[in-house]
């Protein structure tokens, strides 16, 4: 699975807009409320490209802190995979976010998170969660795939990275 | 509950000469490997979701904790059970035969509750 399989171009979000206030790693509290922050962008990037309706994006939003806080989904070297299942989406699909001068995220490492992988699928579907979940990782595996992500300024740049530079399996 | 799942049988393709990157077979009769050497466990993956991150950092987490080295296969790909995203790239899915290879000075300590957390049947159902 390659990760232009199910990530929704459109939604893509080169940078987070209105980040808020810089956070204190170490204040969980903190990291909590921007992770709902990143997750609203997101998830809204989802909403505008039409994946679901708005009537939902709250109670995904909901779903997918609650899913964060029985434990992080920052995997570490620089990457996050926030995810959820939820009723209103019938198929896997996600987006992609970058923050070049990284976020607190609570991550295995402890290190900032620089690229923002978001996952949604519906509850009936585990295999495409996990065969996204394992595009994900070994995708970002690749350090100077990352590099290179890291550094696109447009959702078109990422997403003609994806297409052609993407690690191929 | 764990025992529901586990198979204590030989590791898989133990008729068939292994690859060079495949778990050895274990002796017949001797479910816990042989001698000195590793010892192994072949487990079902019941979840319903597969073993997905929360499952494999748990693992990982515990598997930290013991100073043998924690090898997971699935056929012939392996992970290095302390690591979650290696265990991610397993794709196990609900169903999938995994081998248990645990092998150091703690194995035999690290071998049940490392396969508990492998055979566990619980959802996590976080989704509201």
């Amino acid at each position: 699975m390659n990760l232009t399989n199910f990530l929704v171009r459109e939604a893509i979000t080169p940078r987070f807009s209105a980040l808020p206030a810089p956070v204190d790693a170490r204040d969980p509290e903190a990291v909590m409320q921007l992770k709902e922050h990143i997750t609203g962008q997101m998830c809204g990037a989802l909403q505008q490209a039409g994946c679901f309706g708005a009537n939902d994006l709250p109670d995904i939003v909901r779903a997918v802190m609650a899913r964060e806080r029985i434990g992080t989904t920052g995997i570490g070297q620089g990457i996050a995979i926030p995810h959820t299942r939820h009723p209103a989406v019938d198929r896997l699909i996600g987006t992609l976010a970058i923050a070049p001068e990284g976020l607190p995220f609570c991550s295995l490492d402890e290190r900032p998170a620089y690229v923002f992988v978001l996952l949604l699928s519906p509850h009936d579907q585990p295999g495409a969660h996990l065969r996204a979940l394992e595009a994900v990782v070994r995708t970002m595996r690749n350090e100077e795939f990352v590099t290179r992500l890291r550094a696109c300024q447009t959702r078109e740049e990422i997403w003609h990275l994806l297409e052609t530079a993407a690690p191929g399996w | 509950m764990a025992n529901r799942v586990m198979n204590n049988g030989p590791a898989p393709r133990d008729n068939v000469p292994p690859p060079p990157c495949s778990p050895p077979p274990d002796e017949p009769g001797s479910p816990h490997g042989n001698g000195n050497g590793p010892l192994r466990r072949t487990i079902k993956i019941i979840n319903p979701l597969g073993l997905h991150w929360r499952i494999a950092e748990r693992f990982s987490r515990t598997a930290k904790t013991f100073v043998c080295a924690v090898r997971v296969w699935h056929g012939e790909s392996r992970a290095d059970g302390k690591s979650p995203t290696d265990l991610i790239l397993l794709v196990a899915l609900p169903g999938t035969e995994l081998v248990l290879e645990v092998d150091g000075d703690d194995a035999a300590t690290a071998l049940e509750p490392l396969t508990s957390i492998l055979a566990s049947s619980s959802g996590e159902d976080y989704a509201i």
